[in-house]
Parts: C-alpha cells; structure tokens; sequence
C-alpha cells in the first residue's frame, strides 16, 4: 500500500503571473484518507481540479497512478467539486442512468440504495431538491463509484453539523478499499478524527505533510489547534 | 464513449428543436390547408382569411431562417456549458475528450439544422400538393419553385455557411476568453468583432482580386464565393479547436 497514487514533481499552476501551486512535489499513497488542510487561497482546490483535469498544470508532472491526466486517469477518479454541478433539468433517475452509462465502475444498485435510505425520490428534479439535499445526491452519485482516488472538495463546507457527520460516514462507509481519499476543507475538527494522512499548504506549497497520529503525538495538541496555531492571522 | 456522448447530446438539443419544429410545421400546414396554400386569398377580399394569411405568414419566414439561427445560438451555448461553465465540473471530468464533446454539439448543430431544411422542404411541397393536384410530381415542382423563387441554392448554402462560420467563430473566442476569469461572454463578444473585422480584410481583399481577374462575377454568384471562404475559416477553426482543446480549456 506503499504505492503513490498521486505524484506531483515541481507542479506550477499560475493564474495569469500569480502562482496558486508552486514548484510543488509530493506523493499522495494509496489506501490512505488524506486530509489536503490550508486557508483560503493555499492552493486546495487548484491541486484538486488539476488532479481532476479541470485545470493544465503551467509546469511540472502531475500523474495519477503512474498516467498523466487525462481520458484514462478521469476512469479512475471520482470528483466531487465544491458546488453545485449537475443538469437542474435532469432527474435523479436520470443522473443515476447517465452516471451508469459514462463510468464502467459506477455501482448504481449502491447509489440506489444510499438515495433511498435518505428518502429521495428518484423521479424529483435536481434543481427541485434542497441544498442539503442536493449536496447529499452529489456525495452518493460520487461515492458509489468503484474509484482508486476520490477527490473532494469542501465536501462538507456548506451544510449543517448533522449533515456533516452523515457526509464523513458516507464517505468512510463506501469508499473503495485500497482506494484513497483526498478531502479539501478547513473544518479541520470535523475531518480530524477520520483522517490518516494530512497535508496542509500555504501559498501553493506544502507547509506540512504526514501521517496524522505522528503529527499529533509530536506537537501534543490536536491538528484542528496544530492549524489554529500555523495559520492565526 | 462518442456515441453515450451524442445520444445525451441530441436529447439535449431535440428537447428544444422538436417543439419549435413542430410548432411551425402544424402551422405551416394549418396555413396551408386552410387557405388552400394560394396567395389568391389576398385577392379575393376574404377578410378572414386574409387576416390569418398575415398572421400565420411571418411563421413560414421565421421558420426557414429562425430555427437553424435558434440551433445554431443553442449549440454555441451548449458549448460554453460543457466546457466553461459549472456544468463543465461534470462533462470535463467524464472519461471523454474534450475535443469529443465539442464534436457532439457540432454534429448536433449540423444535424437539426439538416431535419428543419428537410421540414421546410416538405411543408414548402405542401401548398403546391394540396392546391394542385395533390400529386408527387406537383409536390416536386412546389419544392423546386419555391427554392428558385424565394431563396435559390446559392443563396441557402450562404445563409447556412454564414451560420456555421459564426457558431465556430463564437466558438473560438468563448474558448479564447475562457482563459479569463471576468465577464467571459462580453470578452468572448468583442473578439468575435476582432475576428470578424480580421477575417473581413482578406474576404473582401480577395473578392476584389477574383472580380478583378473574373473569376467572380454576379452571373458565377458572390454568393458560392462567400459560402466557400465562410466554409474555410469554419473548417479552419473546427481543425483547430479538435486539436487545441484538450490542452487549451480549463474550468476556471
């Protein structure tokens, strides 16, 4: 389980001269729950959409197990961006039906399941649902994919605390075993207690990266202080 | 992946086409059986039927040149969808190219507008069928007259090509602008006007030197010249941005 899933090698991201990512270089392995931590602005959700190939790196390698982004690694990348992102038009029996159709490893019996254990009607317009609802069919159309890297962003920013919780235990109940899980956000306290990596930036590079428990036991204070601490204006 | 691609493609745009087609079909032939399809109503001092003729007539006109302009504005916005906009978050992170989906709206637009030509051709037989004789023969010369007397071919394929050479050149400058993060459809509209001044130098540099050595002429049609040099710069820009996609849009 030693095997990077995600490499990235002097990665450079600018948006016009300004660098969101900066001469990056990090491997992000297989099997963990990685917890990608920073302020606004650090450079989350630019790793993130260039890993998901939203974004062209300016420079560098950005590689997905072992294959530079594009057509084969988005086969094995699930993506939940941080908004709102499928046809208000469609209904949830649709975007079940579409997913299924575009992704060889979407599990649609799961997903089924997940949308009925939270009483969603199948036959409601997307842009029908409330948010919290409409977050949630997101979470489990992405979540019941069969994927080697799950890439989530803010997942769980805009909702309340009991929705929280229910997002962290859909994610932790279905993701694929084996597979890693990167989650951006800096509601650090509520990812903490399922994260086993944590990589925080800070200006587009990395200001601490490693595995969560060792981080603990050596500042002796938790990684929701830790940040607190690193990051206080 | 190309044919998932196109099938939820085409449903997207016959969700919009279908009505309006059929809305100007069933007007067409209302106009049609109706007053018999003969302008002699206007003649005849029936005030009913006069009113409807001038009603239902601004509907024949609107669907010969509004519809392809209708499919072609859609397909510029499903492309924006698709690839700059929030939906861009699901179909750039589907296991397709970009380049694919672009071909998709392309294919769609070409082929909505080639259903409203075959309908238009169909109800513009319609009038002759039933004023006529009804039969196929008078069904073939309906066709036949109304093109020769409203439009001509020339003159279709222009209307057509300059469709085409303005949806790829909107095309071009969403995915020029795309790059910025301010208000992308105004920056997309002033280099469309950027390119179309440019591109306007050599159509007229050219027009002027093909009159010049009579390769042109009002008899040989300005009309096939400005259809084939629309056609070019639209083929042009397709190469182009089948190629540059992938590398070239992000989703801001």
């Amino acid at each position: 389980m030693n095997e990077p899933i995600l490499t990235c090698r002097g990665l450079t991201k600018l948006y016009g001269s300004m660098p969101a990512i900066n001469e990056l270089t990090v491997d992000i392995f297989k099997g963990k729950i990685v917890g990608l931590l920073g302020p606004n602005g650090s450079g989350k959700t630019t790793l993130i959409k260039l890993a998901a190939g939203l974004l062209q790196p300016s420079s560098g390698v950005l590689t997905v197990s072992g294959m530079p982004v594009g057509v084969e690694t988005k086969k094995r990348v699930s993506y939940l961006p941080d908004r709102d992102y499928l046809p208000g038009n469609m209904r949830a029996r649709e975007l079940l039906k579409m997913f299924s159709d575009f992704y060889e490893d979407f599990d649609q019996q799961k997903a089924i399941e997940m949308l009925s254990r939270l009483g969603i009607d199948l036959s409601k317009r997307f842009r029908t649902m409330s948010k919290g609802t409409r977050e949630k069919v997101q979470l489990s159309l992405v979540m019941s994919r069969q994927a080697d890297l799950y890439l989530l962003d803010e997942p769980i920013a805009a909702v309340d605390p009991a929705a929280r919780d229910y997002i962290l235990r859909t994610v932790i109940q279905n993701y694929k075993e084996g597979s890693t899980v990167l989650i951006s956000t800096h509601l650090i306290a509520d990812v903490e207690p399922v994260l086993d990596d944590v990589l925080m930036m800070q200006n587009g590079t990395i200001r601490l990266y490693g595995p969560a428990a060792g981080i603990r036991a050596e500042a002796g204070k938790s990684i929701d202080m830790l940040f607190r601490e690193v990051y206080q204006c | 992946m190309l044919g998932v691609c196109l099938k939820y493609e085409t449903k997207a745009f016959a969700r919009i086409m279908v009505p309006l087609i059929l809305c100007f079909a069933f007007s067409w032939l209302f106009l049609a059986v109706l007053l018999d399809g003969s302008i002699q109503i206007i003649h005849s001092g029936n005030v009913l039927g006069f009113l409807l003729l001038i009603t239902l007539f601004p509907m024949l006109l609107f669907s010969l040149f509004g519809i392809p302009v209708i499919g072609c504005i859609y397909s510029i916005k499903r492309y924006y969808d698709n690839l700059f906009s929030d939906k861009a978050y699901l179909m750039r992170t589907l296991p397709v190219k970009a380049s694919t989906l672009m071909c998709c709206v392309v294919v769609n637009s070409l082929l909505w507008i080639a259903v409203t030509i075959g309908m238009i051709l169909l109800l513009s037989a319609v009038p002759a069928a039933v004023g006529a004789d009804g039969s196929l023969s008078a069904m073939i010369k309906g066709i036949k007259d109304f093109f020769t007397s409203q439009l001509g071919v020339a003159g279709t394929l222009s209307y057509l090509s300059s469709l085409m050479y303005f949806q790829f050149t909107m095309m071009l400058a969403l995915t020029i602008a795309s790059k910025s993060s301010g208000p992308r459809v105004l920056r997309a509209f002033g280099i469309l006007m950027l390119i179309f001044f440019v591109s306007a130098l050599p159509e007229t540099s050219l027009m002027a030197l093909f009159s010049g050595l009579k390769l042109v002429s009002a008899e040989t049609g300005y009309e096939t010249f400005i259809s084939g040099y629309h056609g070019a710069i639209s083929l042009g820009i397709f190469l182009y941005l089948y190629f540059k996609l992938d590398k070239h849009t992000e989703v801001l």
